[in-house]
């Protein structure tokens, strides 16, 4: 069959064709080739028409395309033959791609009877669709589903490792909206302060029945300051709960505040976390360094106290050694100085370990107070007239004033005594020469708010080397001196700690102020009842 | 109701079950090449059977994936490559990879099925139409999602319900797939079927 026997109407309806349409005769010849594929394909009509399409497609010979296409011309058999499972077979690009992109082609080949235009030969005809898009949509598709896969499988991934973090932290996260005033938990919050998730009828409501006694008015200000501070945005706060073992479990909350673009708050997302074993941990680090403390001030105390101790003793047996050497030929007076000498050792041996024993009986409690009414002008009066000589050796003068009518005070009178007597003691071994110490009496508050309580305040003022202000309040601790003992004037370094805790066992408050130059004040309170 | 066994010889019946041999045999080889793997596909087994029997083998109310391809000459014939879903999801991964997702092997899978089945289909209606030497105009494959019940009642003659059901079992060799290939005539075409084969065994003889 010639090209020119093929029906021209049929040609001009390809021509009109937006896919490819060729027709093959039986002997496998080309009888048509419409224009879509001559813009393709590079070949005109006139170069394929009338050549075998082994011929023009010498590469495709025996492939599955040239057996669909015997067999349609053999069997009348159709076939569909799409890109998905071969290979596009025809040589055909995208128009302006310079024969760079290969379209991708889904063939239809059917059978194709020509009777009536007098052609008896069993044709097919050969459509080839342009389906290049469709493979980019799902090669996008194909993309963007990969990338999705990633991004879920990151999350979930990080998710795991968080959720993995709260458990090791025995922790969980909540979630406040401002809006809605809604309070959102996850399930190890509940599972935290065990609360059954599924009968809580009242999140907040149960939250709050959980909160130990005497936190539940902290953690609700820390709520109002919160709700009503618009420029937090940092949550920290700790509680204690009362969990269903009927222990007491600690809770540490950290949130941050999320806001949108214009600045406005949005919600709180956070953290709780039973910090009950790191309390646990801060109690007992707190406990073993105070331990650790009190041996090393105890060991230093020892190390103080026996020297404080030796002195005296060493006094007594050097002068007694001394005695028993020289006692038959020494002069009467020797002999009473030595005894002089081993009776002022023997006797600051003595306070020494009365001091000792005072202080251990004010830490075991066991002191008793005998508390009356006394005058307090009275008993300071008798404690200077008692180291008035004392005072005189060092040519101090020693002054009472007094601003108050009346200075009767409800107190144990041996005891407050010695405050006094301590008080004024260490200021005379700390004034310096030709100075003077000064007592006032006046009116004081037990503390500042406190205008209710009558309290008398006795200070004592020296002008001496003063105290260091690091020490202003060590001082009163147990076995601890001031620095400036080391100067020369001796002493246990318990008589303030006993004047603290007699005035402790009074109700009262001890504490010491001090100005370089100015010398040391001592103040103490005691209540009048 | 019972099974209406069209009066076939059992020569009859043994040409028929050949000539879908040969076809069968041929439609593995063309799959094998098309998937570069083995492809096996068991004996066909040629029963006849009612639309009510067909649907209860298949499953009620159960959804299919279906090719069908229609034969019109001296007798129609239906002719159908069945897959549950899930097989014929399993035999479009098998063939265009694991690398894919099956998202998109969704969007793929009706094409590749259509033409899948085509080839299926195509060697066995070649063997018959050849061996019968009569002419046949032959359809396009067309894919739908159905049940068998849309598909059975669709095709059935309801005076006198019969179908040649042509079972074959396709497998692919690294997971057992199975396919189901269906042939249905309706009574017309069994009783031309029927002379269709006795003139080829006359003239065979």
């Amino acid at each position: 069959m010639d090209k020119e026997t093929y029906p021209a109407e049929i040609q001009s309806l390809y021509f009109a064709f937006n896919s490819g349409v060729f027709v093959l005769n039986e002997k496998e010849k080309f009888i048509a080739w419409n224009n879509w594929l001559e813009v393709r394909s590079g070949l005109s009509a006139d170069q394929v028409i009338g050549k075998s399409f082994s011929d023009i497609f010498p590469n495709l010979a025996e492939q599955r395309i040239h057996h669909a296409l015997q067999a349609t011309l053999k069997f009348g058999l159709p076939a569909t033959i799409s890109n998905i499972l071969n290979q596009s077979p025809f040589p055909l690009f995208l128009p302006q791609t310079n024969g760079k992109q290969l379209i991708e082609q889904q063939i239809y080949i059917t059978p194709l009877t020509l009777d009536q235009y007098s052609i008896s030969d069993k044709c097919c005809i050969i459509n080839i669709t342009d389906v290049t898009a469709a493979r980019m949509r799902e090669n996008a598709l194909e993309r963007q589903v990969r990338e999705k896969k990633k991004a879920e499988k990151s999350l979930t991934r990080k998710h795991q490792q968080l959720q993995t973090a709260l458990v090791a932290a025995n922790a969980g996260t909540f979630q406040y909206y401002f809006s809605t005033q809604e309070l959102c938990w996850d399930d190890r919050s509940y599972a935290l302060f065990n609360i059954d998730q599924k009968n809580c009828q009242n999140l907040c409501k149960s939250w709050k029945s959980l909160h130990y006694p005497e936190d539940a008015n902290k953690v609700q200000n820390e709520i109002q300051k919160i709700l009503q501070n618009e420029n937090t945005d940092l949550i920290d706060f700790e509680y204690r709960i009362i969990n269903s073992e009927n222990n007491i479990q600690w809770i540490g909350t950290k949130a941050i505040i999320c806001r949108n673009t214009a600045g406005d708050r949005t919600d709180i997302i956070g953290v709780q976390q039973d910090i009950t074993a790191q309390k646990k941990n801060q109690r007992l680090l707190r406990e073993k360094e105070a331990a650790e403390l009190a041996n090393k001030t105890k060991s230093e105390f020892l190390a103080n106290i026996s020297h404080e101790l030796r002195t005296p003793l060493h006094g007594i047996l050097g002068f007694t050694r001394l005695g028993l050497k020289k006692h038959e030929t020494a002069d009467q007076k020797k002999i009473g100085d030595y005894f002089f000498r081993i009776s002022q050792a023997g006797e600051r041996l003595l306070g020494l370990l009365d001091d000792l024993l005072d202080l251990s009986k004010l830490e075991a409690g066991k002191m008793t107070m005998d508390f009356s009414e006394h005058d307090l002008s009275d008993i300071t009066t008798q404690c200077i007239e008692e180291q008035l000589a004392r005072a005189n050796e060092s040519s101090i003068g020693i002054k009472l004033t007094k601003q108050i009518p009346k200075t009767i005070v409800t107190c144990d009178n041996v005891r407050i005594r010695q405050v006094i007597t301590n008080l004024l003691s260490n200021a005379i071994k700390f004034s310096s020469e030709n100075t003077t110490i000064t007592i006032n009496l006046t009116e004081g508050l037990l503390n500042p708010s406190d205008k209710v309580h009558k309290a008398i305040k006795v200070s004592v003022a020296n002008q001496g080397i003063g105290i260091p202000a690091a020490e202003l309040d060590t001082v009163f601790n147990k076995f601890i001196q001031s620095s400036k003992t080391n100067t020369g004037a001796g002493g246990t370094g318990l008589g303030l700690t006993i004047c603290k805790e007699i005035i402790d066992s009074h109700n009262g408050k001890i504490w010491a102020e001090s100005r370089k130059g100015y010398g040391a004040v001592f103040h103490f309170v005691i209540p009048t009842q | 109701m019972p099974t209406i066994i069209p009066n076939l010889s059992e020569m009859e019946h043994d040409l028929l079950t050949e000539l879908f041999n040969i076809g069968i045999g041929g439609a593995a080889n063309s799959l094998s090449q098309l998937v570069n793997q083995e492809i096996l596909l068991s004996i066909p087994s040629l029963q006849f059977k009612t639309s009510n029997q067909v649907i209860d083998q298949l499953g009620k109310n159960k959804k299919l994936f279906t090719i069908a391809q229609e034969m019109e000459g001296p007798f129609t014939m239906q002719s159908l490559l069945i897959f549950n879903p899930e097989d014929g999801f399993e035999v479009v991964k098998r063939m265009l990879g694991p690398h894919l997702s099956d998202e998109t092997l969704a969007e793929l899978q009706s094409e590749a099925l259509t033409e899948i089945g085509n080839i299926v289909l195509n060697a066995c209606i070649a063997v018959i139409s050849e061996a019968l030497g009569e002419g046949f105009n032959i359809d396009l494959p067309i894919f739908s999602t159905t049940t068998p019940e849309d598909l059975l009642v669709k095709n059935a003659d309801s005076e006198s319900d019969c179908l040649l059901a042509v079972e074959v079992k396709l497998e692919l060799k690294e997971s057992a797939i199975n396919g189901c290939l269906l042939f249905i005539f309706n009574t017309d075409s069994t009783e031309n079927l029927q002379q269709t084969l006795a003139s080829l065994l006359d003239n065979l003889q």
